[in-house]
C-alpha cells in the first residue's frame, strides 16, 4: 500500500513537473514552433487534405493565435488561407461537451473556396472531415468566429460561380468526423458575373453528417441590401441524394429567373418556402 | 518530429527532472538543518549543497549533470533562431 502511494505520488509529482515546465517554454519561440509542428502535424494526419501554419503568433494558457493557416485539398486546391485564425480556449468544454474549444474566434482575411470534390462532396468539406477510418481523440470547434473581410468564392458544377468579398459577420467550425461550417448575420459584396452588390443577412451551413457515405449539404442564403433586387442561392444537396442544387435570382417584384425548380430538396421544401416567403414580407417591407 | 519539437520536448523533459531532483533534494535539506535554517534552502544552489554535504551525493551530480544539459539544450535552442 506504501508502494502503491509512492508510486502514485512520484506519478503526480512528475506530470505536475512536465506540464509545468511545457508551461514555461510554451511561451518562447522556440515552444510556440513545436507547438505550431505538432499542431500541424497532428491536423495533417488526421484530415485529408494538407495543413500548413505560418507561426504560432500567440500561445498562452488562455489564447492561440497563428498567422496564415492554409489547408490544401488532396487534388491541390487551396480550399481555405487564412491571413490570421485565433480564438480563446475554453477549458471546460473538453470536459462537459467532449470537443477542444475556441471561442471566440477570429478569421481575419480568409478565403475559402467551395468547389465541387471527389464523390459529389465539397471540396472543402472533403479536405478538412476526419474520415471514419482515420482515429481522432477530440473535435476541434472553433464558435463565435468573427470573419473579417473574407473572401468567399462558390464554384460549384452547373452554375454560375459567386464571389463574395470583404465579408464580415459570425461563424462557427466544427471539424471531426462530421464537419460543419455555419455562417451568420454576414454582409459584405457579391459578384456573380455582371451582378454586383452589397448583401447583408447572408447565412449559410456546409455540412458532412458522416465520412462514408460521404454527404454534404450547403445551404445558403444571400440577400443584396440594393432595393429591389434579391439574390439567392441555394445548393441544398450536392451529393445527389435529395435533388439538384437549385439557383434563382430575383429581380424586382415579379421578375423571377431561375434555372431550376422553384423548390429546395424534397425534405427541406416547406422550410425552403417559409424562408422565402419571410424574406419577400422584409423585402416588401423595407421598401415601403 | 521536426527539431523544434524534438529540441522543446528535450528542454521540458530537462527541466521536469530539474524540477523533480531540486524538490528530492530540498527536502533532504530540510531534513538535515535545524529549522531556523531550512527556509536558506529554498534557494536552488543551496538545497544541492546540503544534500551534498549530507552524503547523499547521486542527487547533487545528477542536478548538476542536468543544469549543464539544459544550458546546452537553451543555446542550441537560441542559436537555431
Amino acid at each position: 500500500m506504501r508502494a502503491l502511494g509512492a508510486t502514485i505520488g512520484i506519478a503526480a509529482a512528475a506530470i505536475v513537473a512536465f506540464a509545468l515546465a511545457a508551461l514555461i517554454h510554451l511561451g518562447t519561440p522556440l515552444g510556440r514552433d513545436a507547438a505550431r509542428d505538432a499542431f500541424v502535424a497532428y491536423l495533417g494526419s488526421r484530415v485529408r487534405g494538407d495543413v500548413s501554419v505560418e507561426r504560432f503568433t500567440e500561445l498562452s494558457f488562455a489564447r492561440v493565435e497563428m498567422t496564415d493557416f492554409r489547408v490544401d485539398a488532396p487534388n491541390g486546391e487551396t480550399v481555405i488561407a487564412t491571413a490570421r485564425m485565433g480564438g480563446n480556449i475554453v477549458w471546460s468544454a473538453p470536459f462537459s461537451r467532449g470537443v477542444l474549444e475556441l471561442r471566440p474566434c477570429v478569421f481575419d482575411r480568409s478565403r475559402v473556396r467551395l468547389t465541387r470534390g471527389p464523390n459529389g462532396q465539397i471540396n472543402l468539406v472533403h479536405a478538412m472531415e476526419i474520415p471514419d477510418d482515420r482515429w481522432t481523440p477530440i473535435p476541434i470547434e472553433m464558435n463565435q468566429i468573427h470573419l473579417i473581410e473574407n473572401v468567399i468564392m462558390v464554384d460549384l458544377p452547373g452554375k454560375p460561380s459567386l464571389t463574395m468579398r470583404g465579408v464580415h459577420g459570425l461563424a462557427n467550425l466544427h471539424v471531426g468526423h462530421r464537419f460543419e461550417w455555419q455562417l451568420a448575420d454576414n454582409r459584405g459584396t457579391t459578384h456573380l458575373g455582371p451582378l454586383q452588390g452589397g448583401f447583408r443577412w447572408m447565412s449559410g451551413r456546409v455540412r458532412s453528417d458522416h465520412a462514408s457515405p460521404l454527404r454534404a449539404e450547403l445551404l445558403m442564403d444571400l440577400e443584396i441590401a440594393e432595393p429591389g433586387v434579391g439574390l439567392e442561392y441555394r445548393v441544398p444537396a450536392l451529393a445527389g441524394e435529395s435533388g439538384d442544387p437549385h439557383f434563382g435570382v430575383e429581380l424586382g417584384r415579379d421578375l423571377h429567373v431561375s434555372d431550376a425548380r422553384d423548390d429546395c430538396a424534397e425534405g427541406d421544401l416547406e422550410e425552403c418556402r417559409t424562408r422565402a416567403e419571410r424574406r419577400r414580407a422584409e423585402r416588401e417591407q423595407r421598401r415601403h | 518530429m521536426t527539431a523544434s519539437l524534438a529540441l522543446f520536448l528535450a528542454l521540458t523533459l530537462t527541466l521536469a527532472a530539474l524540477m523533480i531532483s531540486w524538490v528530492l533534494m530540498f527536502a533532504i535539506a530540510v531534513a538535515h538543518r535545524p529549522r531556523r535554517e531550512a527556509a536558506l534552502c529554498v534557494l536552488p544552489p543551496v538545497a544541492p549543497f546540503v544534500a551534498w554535504r549530507a552524503g547523499r551525493r547521486r542527487l547533487p551530480l545528477g542536478f548538476a549533470v542536468l543544469v549543464v544539459v539544459y544550458g546546452a539544450l537553451f543555446l542550441l535552442a537560441e542559436l537555431a533562431r
